[in-house]
């Protein structure tokens, strides 16, 4: 069709587009004051990684189940990789974390390409039903193979090299690589935001039929999608590894990681750039509250929280931030 | 001029049902084509086949001189092939602007060129207003026009529009037709399937007919609708117009005559002014009509005319937005739908809907479950079983084993076990083979002989008409005509009405 002089006038043409440079404003707002968690709350570094390190794993599982609309129950497979091929570097071959955490990312995009041509070709409830299917196996498996794993006996590491002269085993050196990690991951989804491939994603999420009809090839996209969440996902787990210092497979490889991480992405706000964040925060900071608040009885307070979220705000409590605001 | 799109003996079978049957179809630049033909003649399937949201079953499609038969749906719109969904499918959590800009993506990988031809179809659709709002926000009307837009988006050569029209008041049917002149004129060739026949005629240069999966006509607006085969597949078959049992009765009797002998002291139906919608669609606009007791009279009207809302809103199914839906002395409008069946009237659903996994008695008993009737079941089910004796002795089997026309019978029955005064059938016959069309014709006579009064809706017009007392015509949720069955079998008007000339 020829194309004709432009006469956009109407205010709401602009406003109906995402603005890019606004959201990444806020990204970098929101980093630069979870920098200062380390001096402020010096006694409570464990459980700032803990949950900058989930918010950003949550971060990149988002960017398939939310922003792609793929349900995967099976993220711990990334988490496992990224943690058991670092350790099994270092502890094997004497290699360094950091390129073994590499290395897991080059075993997790693999193992995601294998696994999403399968199974994206099925629409529906398929690939979640799959996911958890082929994060038990591989659990089984890690479980079983002990040669190469070490079994149900884990693996534990004794020491590690610097990091650019940082200790890694320092929680205050581990909290700002997860920040780092959460920063990429939030980066990600910002762009995802607004970019052609993110409108790509939210297409196929909404209506696979119509994206089609727009040209869009969704097995192709969700496998893209895929590979880049388990890229993010599988530095987490490095990174996860290296934070615990001793891991086994029945706890890497878990449904209830896999849960988790879903869960704190939906808690927050799915196909938003900090509901998992939010997600991760309350989750993890609410169960520590619970725990000590409520001996004994924290599981069933946690999920009488989950139940009040689910009925409540629906769409995440992010949401509920921006709903309150437009009042 | 050149062959946009070419297909060869086309075929989509689902099961045993052959949806296309070999069409052969051709399209040229610049041309804008109307696609009609009855309920489930395979429009939107064929729509289905050429964008590749299905895989044929055989044959082959072109596009521009090149193949496409297996090319997946997603190439096909970067070929130049774009489309609206009937049923409409927009990215309802992303705003208006984001759903253009998806497709405007396709053809401009660069963000600020696809936001401007983003901005510039929101505007020539006139959503600009809406820009900012998420698709799931938009009305109806608003949604349809969506559709268009983001097909447009696609700067498509081909272009296929699946019902844009229908469902929206005269005047946003009136800018969506002015919306189509123009893009034509922009250059893009267009296929239309439209239930408003009005807008079809005057719209195409060409009219292609479907009827049960197969081209039976095709030619100007004017040809076709003087074209008897296709007038046949509108209105229904002769079929059987001697073939009539029974001579107890006969279709030129004049109603009051004909139930002389009855207790016409019964509750008379009667419809005032009812308008009802679904949403902010309206359907109904001030219809009015009236069943006295112990009449047979036919509602029929073209494919979305309001046939099945009127039903709908008697049997309280629907809220009557306003005027009054009266049954005898109750106000129907004001009761709840048990109440209305426990005062006798009682609806048996196009499509038949029954319980599948049950057993045919089990779906009998559903159908007297009120208080009323609940003492009566014996009694009842022993009149169904004398009406449908194979109902009787296949009481044991499921429902869903049953053949269509079994089925139809079974929803006939369950719709009696309620004891009604009043019985609403909703196409009896659709889907149905010619000679248990004919059986279904032959029950609803005994029926009506048995002292019941019958409300039917029926796409068979010829049939209908013939059995009917009195039978009204609705068009675009208006009655247009009202008059004696056999007497509307001869009207001009009933033609106009079905095919829009």
């Amino acid at each position: 069709m020829p194309q004709t002089p432009l006469s956009v006038s109407h205010p709401a043409v602009r406003r109906g587009v995402n603005a890019g440079p606004w959201s990444l404003g806020w990204v970098l707002v929101v980093l630069a004051v979870l920098a200062f968690y380390p001096v402020v709350f010096r006694n409570f570094l464990t459980l700032g990684v803990t949950i900058v390190l989930f918010a950003g794993m949550a971060t990149a599982w988002d960017v398939l189940g939310g922003w792609t609309g793929q349900l995967s129950l099976g993220h711990a497979v990334f988490v496992g990789i990224g943690a058991y091929t670092m350790a099994l570097l270092v502890l094997r071959a004497g290699v360094a974390p950091w390129w073994g955490a590499m290395a897991g990312v080059g075993a997790s995009v693999v193992v995601a390409a294998m696994w999403g041509a399968v199974t994206f070709r099925l629409r529906g409830p398929y690939f979640a039903l799959a996911s958890i299917a082929v994060a038990e196996m591989t659990r089984i498996v890690a479980n079983n193979w002990a040669s190469l794993t070490g079994g149900a006996e884990g693996v534990s590491l004794p020491s590690l090299p610097r990091f650019l002269g940082l200790d890694l085993f320092s929680r205050r050196v581990e909290f700002y690589i997860a920040l780092v990690l959460l920063g990429l991951a939030v980066v990600a989804a910002s762009w995802l935001q607004r970019s052609r491939f993110g409108y790509h994603l939210q297409a196929i999420r909404e209506d696979e039929d119509a994206a089609m009809a727009v040209g869009i090839n969704p097995t192709r996209d969700k496998v893209l999608a895929f590979l880049a969440s388990a890229a993010l996902t599988s530095l987490g787990g490095s990174l996860y590894g290296i934070f615990l210092g001793f891991f086994e497979p029945r706890g890497m490889f878990s449904l209830d990681l896999s849960v988790q991480l879903a869960l704190m992405a939906y808690i927050g706000g799915v196909g938003t750039l900090f509901g998992p964040l939010v997600g991760a925060g309350l989750l993890v900071g609410g169960s520590e509250v619970l725990r000590i608040y409520f001996p004994g009885k924290s599981l069933f307070v946690y999920g009488l929280l989950i139940i009040l979220v689910v009925l409540f705000a629906p769409d995440g409590l992010g949401t509920v931030v921006r709903r309150v605001r437009r009042v | 001029m050149s062959e946009v799109l070419r297909t060869e003996q086309l075929r989509k079978l689902f099961g045993g049902l052959v949806a296309v049957n070999d069409v052969e179809f051709a399209v040229a630049e610049g041309e804008i084509v109307g696609l009609i033909g009855p309920n489930g003649a395979g429009k939107t399937t064929f729509f289905n086949l050429v964008s590749g949201a299905m895989r044929v079953s055989s044959g082959r499609i072109f596009f521009q001189g090149r193949e496409i038969t297996h090319a997946p749906a997603y190439q096909r719109a970067e070929l130049g092939i774009g489309r609206t969904f009937q049923i409409m499918k927009p990215f309802p959590r992303l705003t208006v602007m984001e759903n253009l800009l998806v497709g405007a993506y396709l053809r401009h990988p660069n963000r600020h060129a696809a936001v401007r031809w983003a901005a510039e179809v929101i505007e020539m659709m006139g959503l600009a207003e809406f820009a900012s709002a998420s698709a799931r926000s938009l009305t109806t009307a608003g949604r349809k026009r969506l559709e268009v837009a983001r097909a447009l988006t696609l700067s498509p050569t081909l272009l296929l529009l699946d019902e844009v029209v229908a469902g929206l008041n005269p005047v946003e049917a009136e800018g969506t037709v002015e919306l189509i002149r123009r893009i034509r004129d922009r250059g893009a060739t267009i296929i239309m399937v439209e239930h408003v026949m009005r807008v079809i005629m005057g719209l195409s240069d060409r009219i292609v007919v479907l009827a049960n999966g197969s081209n039976i006509a095709e030619g100007t607006p004017q040809q076709v609708a003087t074209n008897p085969d296709v007038i046949t597949a509108y209105l229904g078959t002769h079929e059987g117009r001697d073939a009539r049992p029974q001579a107890t009765w006969s279709p030129g009797t004049p109603a009051g005559e004909n139930h002389s002998a009855r207790d016409d002291t019964g509750p008379t139906l009667a419809l005032r002014r009812v308008q009802a919608a679904y949403g902010d669609v309206q359907v109904l606009w001030d219809v009015s009509l009236e069943v006295r007791p112990g009449e047979l009279v036919a509602l029929i009207g073209a494919n979305g005319a309001g046939k099945t809302t009127t039903l709908r809103t008697v049997a309280r199914l629907l809220r009557v937005r306003d005027g009054e839906v009266q049954f005898g002395t109750n106000r129907l409008d004001q009761m709840s739908s048990h109440d209305v069946v426990n005062l006798g009237v009682a609806m048996v659903p196009e499509g038949r809907q029954l319980f599948n996994q049950m057993t045919v008695e089990e779906n009998l008993l559903t159908g007297s479950s009120l208080a009323r009737t609940r003492t009566l079941r014996r009694t009842n089910l022993d009149r169904v079983y004398t009406l449908f004796p194979l109902l009787r002795e296949r009481r044991r089997q499921e429902a869903s084993t049953l053949s269509g026309g079994e089925q139809q019978m079974l929803a006939i029955g369950r719709g009696l076990m309620s004891a009604p005064r009043l019985l609403m059938l909703d196409e009896p016959s659709l889907g149905l083979a010619p000679t248990i069309v004919e059986e279904v014709f032959r029950v609803v006579q005994d029926i009506r002989r048995e002292g019941i009064t019958v409300l039917l809706v029926e796409q068979n017009v010829q049939q209908a008409l013939r059995i009917a007392d009195r039978a009204y015509v609705i068009e675009s949720g208006r009655i247009v005509l009202e008059g004696p069955g056999p007497e509307l079998l001869q009207s001009a008007e009933v033609r106009r009405a079905y095919l829009g000339i």
